[in-house]
Formats: C-alpha cells, sequence, structure tokens
C-alpha cells in the first residue's frame, strides 16, 4: 500500500515537474473557476442559440425510419404544424415534423422525408406543404438541410449530447461581461421561438407585423420563378409512392390573403393545374381558410394558430382514414 | 471529427493514452494509428474511408511495383496518377464539370440538368480528399524518382496517408518527413511536449478566438454584398477575411504540429507569417508551404520551371497557379484567383519591382503594404460566390471611399490583436524588439494557461475550417 501511495506520488511529482502538465492544470482551473462563477448569473436565453443547433442537428441527423406520418416542406411547415397538437386526432400514429428553412419540394427532401416512415407500418403517409416558394430552383438548393448534412458528425452529436457541458461554457463576450456587472438586461426584440423535440417551432411576436415578409417575397419572386421541372418531379414521386402503399397529402400553407395574393402574381404558380395534377397522380389535397388563421409577419403562423391547423389538419386525416382511403 | 471539439478532446485524451503502451510494436502501432485515424474520420462521415483503403492500397502496391520492376516505372506512375485523379474528378470535380456542361448545353437550347442527376454523396464531398491523395502522390513519385524506398508494411503506408492529424487539411506532408520515422521507436521529449503545448494553445486561440470571429461578420457581408456599397467597408471586409482564413488554417496547421510533435515528430513548417512578405514571392514561400514545394516540386521544376525561355517560365508559371486555383475549389472563381497570383508573379519577375523599392527608404515597408494589396485583391476571387459577385465588390473597393459604419467593434479589436501579434514577430524577427519578461518560464506557462482560457470563452460560433471543403 504504501509503494502504491509513494509511486503515484512520483507520477504526480513527476507530471507537475512538466511544464506543459502546469499549462494544461493552470487553464483547466481558470475555465472551471469562470464557469463556475458566470452559472446563475447569466441572463435567461443565453442558450437559445445551442438550442437551436441541437434541434436541427436531432431533426436532421438522428431521426429513424419510425413514423408513420411524415410533415414535409418549408418554413411555414415547421412553424405552422405542431405532431403533438395533431395527435390528439391521431393518438396511434407516429408524427414527425420535417420542414427546413427554405426547404425545396424536390426529390432529395422527398427522398429523405420518405426515408423516415416506418417501412413495416400500415398507415403510410406523407404531407406535403405546397408553397409556390418551395417549388423555385433556389428552394431545391436545400441550403439549410444540406449545411447540417455537411457539418462533421463530432459536432452534431456534441450539439445532442454535450448541451449542458456546452451551456457551461457558453462564450461570453467583454460587452456580456460588462453587462452582467453592471445589471445591465439585454433588450428584447419582441420574437420568441420554442423549439420542440417532434420538429416543430412555434414562433410569434409580441407584436404581429403582417406586413413584413411581403418585400422579401416580392424581391425572391422577381429573380427566381416556381420550376415546372420541379412541379413534374413531385408528381412523379407521389406517384411512385403511391403504387409502393404511400399516400401522400397536400395543402398550401395558410398566410395572410396579402402574401397569397403576392405569390399567385409573381411566383408563376398555377394552384389550381397543380392541384388537378396531383389529384390525378394519387395525392390527396386539402384545403384550408386563411380567414382561420393568423400570421405574425404574413408568411409563418403564430404559436396558437399553428396549433389549431395541426388540429385541423389531423381531423381531416382522422376522416380520410376512417373512410378508408388510405 | 474537427479538432475545435469536446469530442476531439476526449478522442485524444484517449489516443495519448492507448499511444505508449503500442509504440515498441510497429505493426501494433500502425493499426492503432489506422484504426484510430478512421474513428477520427468516421465521426465526419464513415462512408468515405473506403477511398483511403482503395488509394492508398493501389499506392502502396505500385509502390513495391516500381521497386520490383523499375523498368516499368512510367506506366506504374501514369496508373497511379490515373486513379487518383478518377477520384479526384469522381468525388469533387463532378458537380463542376456537370454543371459547366449544363451550361454549354443551355448555349445550344438544351435543358439535360446532368448536374441534378448527381447522386448525393456526389455533392458531399469527402473531405481531406485534396490533401491526402497529394501525399500519396508524392509517396509514388519519389519511389519512382528513387528519393525513397518503398515500404513493404501495407499498414505502415495507410497509418501515414491516414494519420488523424493532418488528415482534414494538411500539412501534406512527404514520406521522409512522416512515413519513415513511423517505423522508428519515437517518444517525445519533455522539450517537445512544450512546444506542442504552445504550438496547439496558439493554433486554438487563431482558430476558435480569431478566426471564428471574423466569419459571422464576412459570411454575413458576402451574403448580402448589395446592402453596403462602401468601398472602404469592403476593404475591412476583405482584411477580416484575409485574417480569417489565415488564422482558421495556419490555426489547424498549428494544432496538427503540435499533435505530432507530442508524439516525437517535427513536421515542416506550413505557415511562416505570410502577411509580413514583402513580395508576392516571399508570399508564397511563407504560405501553405507544403502545398506551394508541392506544386514547385511535382509540377513547376518537371515542367522546367525557370530555367527554360522566358516565354516557357511564365507559362510554367500560370499552369502551376491555375492548377493550384482549381486543387482549392471546383469553381472559376478559384481558377481567376490562381491565374492573377500567375500574373502578379510574372509582373515581379519582368519588373523587379521588389528588389526596387528595397532600395529606397521605407522601401520593405511600402513593398509590404503592395503585397498585402495584391494578396487582398485576389482574396476577393477566392471568397466571392462567382465571379460577378467579385467583380461588383472590386468595383466597390475602387471606385467607392465612403464609410457607413456596418462592421462591429469586437471583430476590428482582434484584427488589432492579430496585427500586432503579427507586427511583434516581424519586429523580434528583425531583432529590433525583445521582451525579456516573455521568456521567463512562468509567464510563458501562464500565456499557455490564458490562450486556452480565451480560446475556450472568446470563441466564435462554431464553424468547421475553411480548408475542409477542399
Amino acid at each position: 500500500m504504501y509503494s502504491f501511495i509513494s509511486s503515484f506520488k512520483k507520477l504526480l511529482k513527476g507530471l507537475y515537474s512538466e511544464r506543459s502538465v502546469r499549462s494544461l492544470l493552470m487553464a483547466l482551473a481558470l475555465i472551471l473557476l469562470i464557469g463556475i462563477l458566470l452559472s446563475g448569473r447569466r441572463e435567461p436565453g443565453h442558450e437559445s442559440d445551442l438550442v437551436e443547433t441541437r434541434f436541427w442537428a436531432l431533426k436532421t441527423r438522428f431521426l429513424k425510419p419510425e413514423h408513420n406520418v411524415v410533415l414535409c416542406g418549408d418554413s411555414r411547415v415547421y412553424r405552422g404544424l405542431s405532431p403533438a397538437a395533431m395527435g390528439s386526432a391521431l393518438p396511434d400514429l407516429k408524427i414527425v415534423n420535417f420542414g427546413y428553412s427554405a426547404g425545396g419540394l424536390d426529390r432529395l427532401m422527398l427522398k429523405s422525408a420518405e426515408a423516415l416512415l416506418d417501412p413495416e407500418a400500415k398507415v403510410r403517409i406523407i404531407v406535403l406543404g405546397v408553397t409556390p416558394s418551395s417549388l423555385t430552383p433556389a428552394a431545391a438548393e436545400n441550403e439549410q438541410y444540406l449545411s447540417i448534412m455537411r457539418k462533421p458528425f463530432s459536432e452534431v452529436f456534441e450539439s445532442v449530447f454535450f448541451l449542458p457541458v456546452k451551456t457551461f461554457l457558453t462564450p461570453i463576450f467583454p460587452r456580456d461581461v460588462i453587462n452582467l456587472f453592471s445589471g445591465t438586461k439585454t433588450k428584447s426584440n419582441g420574437y420568441h421561438k420554442i423549439f420542440y423535440d417532434d420538429g416543430w417551432v412555434a414562433s410569434w411576436y409580441d407584436v404581429p407585423r403582417p406586413e413584413e415578409q411581403l418585400s422579401s417575397y416580392r424581391a425572391r419572386f422577381a429573380s427566381c420563378r416556381v420550376s415546372s421541372d420541379l412541379c413534374r418531379d413531385v408528381l412523379q414521386v407521389v406517384r411512385e409512392w403511391r403504387s409502393r402503399g404511400i399516400q401522400t397529402i397536400g395543402y398550401r400553407p395558410p398566410a395572410t390573403r396579402a402574401m397569397v395574393a403576392l405569390e399567385d402574381s409573381m411566383s408563376g404558380f398555377r394552384e389550381a393545374e397543380f392541384i388537378q395534377e396531383f389529384r390525378n397522380a394519387g395525392g390527396i389535397w386539402l384545403s384550408f381558410n386563411l380567414d382561420d388563421y393568423v400570421s405574425y409577419d404574413g408568411s409563418h403562423l403564430d404559436a396558437d394558430s399553428a396549433k389549431k391547423l395541426s388540429r385541423d389538419l389531423a381531423e381531416k386525416i382522422r376522416v380520410i382514414i376512417s373512410e378508408g382511403k388510405i | 471529427m474537427i479538432f475545435n471539439s469536446v469530442a476531439f478532446i476526449l478522442f485524444a485524451a484517449a489516443f495519448f493514452m492507448i499511444l505508449p503502451l503500442v509504440y515498441s510494436r510497429r505493426t501494433v502501432k500502425y493499426l492503432f494509428i489506422v484504426l484510430a485515424s478512421f474513428g477520427f474520420y468516421a465521426f465526419w462521415d464513415f462512408r468515405f474511408i473506403f477511398l483511403f483503403v482503395v488509394i492508398g492500397l493501389v499506392d502502396y502496391s505500385i509502390g513495391l511495383g516500381i521497386q520490383r520492376y523499375p523498368k516499368m516505372g512510367k506506366g506504374w506512375l501514369v496508373i497511379s496518377i490515373s486513379n487518383t485523379l478518377i477520384w479526384l474528378i469522381l468525388f469533387k470535380y463532378s458537380n463542376f464539370f456537370a454543371s459547366n456542361i449544363d451550361a454549354i448545353l443551355r448555349l445550344v437550347q438544351l435543358n439535360a440538368r446532368v448536374q441534378y442527376s448527381l447522386p448525393e454523396f456526389m455533392l458531399i464531398g469527402p473531405v481531406g480528399l485534396s490533401f491526402y491523395t497529394f501525399m500519396s502522390m508524392s509517396y509514388v513519385v519519389e519511389t519512382y524518382r528513387g528519393q525513397i524506398k518503398a515500404t513493404r508494411n501495407p499498414l505502415q503506408y495507410l497509418a501515414y496517408l491516414s494519420f488523424f492529424p493532418h488528415l482534414m487539411c494538411g500539412p501534406i506532408i512527404r514520406p521522409k518527413d512522416l512515413l519513415s520515422k513511423l517505423g522508428e521507436k519515437i517518444i517525445s521529449t519533455e522539450g517537445q511536449r512544450w512546444e506542442a503545448i504552445v504550438l496547439i494553445s496558439h493554433g486554438f486561440f487563431k482558430k476558435v478566438v480569431l478566426a471564428d470571429n471574423f466569419a459571422p461578420i464576412v459570411n454575413q457581408a458576402f451574403a448580402n454584398p448589395q446592402v453596403n456599397p462602401s468601398g472602404i467597408y469592403w476593404w475591412l471586409i476583405m482584411a477580416l477575411f484575409a485574417a480569417q482564413i489565415y488564422c482558421d488554417f495556419s490555426g489547424y496547421s498549428d494544432i496538427a504540429r503540435g499533435l505530432f510533435k507530442a508524439m516525437g515528430y517535427d513536421i515542416p513548417l506550413n505557415f511562416d507569417h505570410p502577411y509580413i512578405s514583402s513580395s508576392l514571392r516571399e508570399f508564397w514561400q511563407r504560405w501553405h508551404i507544403s502545398l506551394s514545394t508541392w506544386f514547385r516540386d511535382y509540377v513547376y521544376i518537371p515542367l522546367g520551371g525557370s530555367k527554360l525561355s522566358s516565354f516557357k517560365t511564365y507559362r510554367n508559371l500560370s499552369i502551376t497557379f491555375l492548377l493550384s486555383g482549381i486543387w482549392h475549389g471546383a469553381a472559376w472563381h478559384f481558377v481567376i484567383w490562381g491565374g492573377l497570383h500567375a500574373l502578379y508573379l510574372s509582373i515581379e519577375r519582368l519588373t523587379h519591382w521588389p528588389l526596387r523599392l528595397e532600395k529606397l527608404p521605407l522601401g520593405k515597408i511600402v513593398g509590404l503594404m503592395f503585397t498585402l494589396v495584391q494578396v487582398i485583391v485576389a482574396w476577393v476571387f477566392f471568397r466571392a460566390v462567382d465571379f460577378s459577385q467579385a467583380t461588383s465588390i472590386l468595383g466597390k473597393m475602387f471606385t467607392d471611399f465612403s464609410w457607413n459604419g456596418g462592421i462591429s467593434r469586437f471583430p476590428l479589436v482582434l484584427l488589432l490583436v492579430l496585427i500586432l501579434r503579427e507586427g511583434f514577430i516581424y519586429l523580434s524577427a528583425q531583432r529590433k524588439l525583445q521582451w525579456v519578461l516573455l521568456r521567463w518560464k512562468p509567464v510563458q506557462e501562464l500565456t499557455v494557461a490564458l490562450l486556452l482560457t480565451v480560446a475556450v470563452y472568446w470563441r466564435g460560433p462554431g464553424n468547421v475550417f475553411i480548408y475542409f471543403q477542399f
């Protein structure tokens, strides 16, 4: 026992005599000290970027093929449909929201959505939130989805499984330190987001600004219009799915009337024609009354409306299933 | 896996604990290095590990073939280079070629959409491919030239090719600097371990504090270049990008060299403070040295170098830099970046302006500034998403000298930190400035500890290394 303690002491002494080890120990002590001093003092929400990164990593890299219903589309889908709220009408089905910012309805995204379905399940449904923007070549670049796919696995792994460590080590810049010790609070911008593991992002403004997104959509459609090739691809995939027993349900996510009018006039999207072809391909198209929902920025539904739309959509799906159409 | 991650710290701790247990048995050591490196790579994308195995085993066999049948040397060389080029074209350049084919077909009213028909794995691009293929090519060429002996152990070759510190973005290590040393029973000295921690702490500081805090402001500027028309704003953005790419890449190289040093291997310097160069020639002797010397030894000199006629010298220079451009990225703006550097060097060679300037008072400083301006102008093509964005930004830089803000103070303060750091090194190198305090061991140890602490708490938004895309 004595010899063990003595050799352990020798080892420690030997290690401490190493300059590199001394430096590392000093660094470790400083990092822990700062972390402990800061924990509990930071403003609530300082970790929101980490939570958001975890959300996207989880959605893109860690979902398994175990779902009955996959909701696919752009930001109007991931902010506008809550799988949990849909669960009240469809309690036996496993639902996931697979929407992405400026996401396209191209083959890559459609195939990726299909890969999340449980291959053994009796009920397999893919819900497509069809916006004119999601049928443009720009959306088909799937910048957000591919950027997360290209991230090193270690980075996404850490963002999902090391959240507490990362929160403890959240960077703090000189201005934050000054604010912290002077008691100055960061001014809220009135925009709120809550991330759910089922893929939904509840979002809203304290004061809605329903005109806000109109100018950016105007600029978007001035340079990029709906692609007939992408529309054809969607219909082709719907046909393929139908032949393999996967039901596709399409709908146009509600937005403000001004936004829908702008999209109809500028995007080149011929909705009636698309719906007809969608039905011919074997898909089921659902429509919703725009006036039943509230958009906080002209494009996206606020959290309450998103829950209402989710319940309405789920109810329609329940009826379709009970009528034996699926 | 990236160096600036918690997973890597755990990985490195485990690796350095196990290494002493296996270092005396060669084959076990090689196997351990290969498995650890594949694990390191698999954290990024396990699907592309087969490329190491295929390229590695082909070039290993060709190395043995060259040694056994030297008369067929050229044939072996052609097979090896063709094999490497096929993988490079398939995984790095297919998207580029497809988009160009589409563009050409569109000119004749044909909508082929070749680019869209490429499978997804071709769009992702294996990280580090350009680096390890160049290492493998240098092994075959040096075996062919009789400069090295081919290894008989395939695991030794795979260990050389895939060793994790250089795996993602270099440096491009020559066989004489690593392959043969892997076979020796090397263990690091205390001095090497200290140098290792100094290199690693400086590398992390450069990468996560400097480069990662410059990145958001540069990315934002290039995402919406029309928002700010001020020329001064764009000069500052480009200065920040010049600093970002230097800190990002040299930070990686420092960490990689530090890791090798901690194992007892001394790897040549990859960046030698390039922005203190007072000529373009000097810049390329200091910037990404492992790549510059690779192109010098395997492209420029075999083409004839500067020993033939003037025309041929300029031609060789242009070919070398155009290839260097396309090596960096499969896009025309990278080719233009390479071409611009070839033009700069040709003008420098023709006029000898650095020598003329040096004779004037403050000539060296003027040369340094002029070199920096040329490098920054070329970086515009490197960073821009396409040619038209680059020309529009250059237009602003040279025609509009207004200033309307748009850059927060923190990255500018960090840029100043970098300038002071490089200035200090420049003056120290010329023996005009010596800080006795910095030679005191406790101060050095505290500096390292502070650099690591700052790297944790002032780190910028998580960013992968820029050169991963190459």
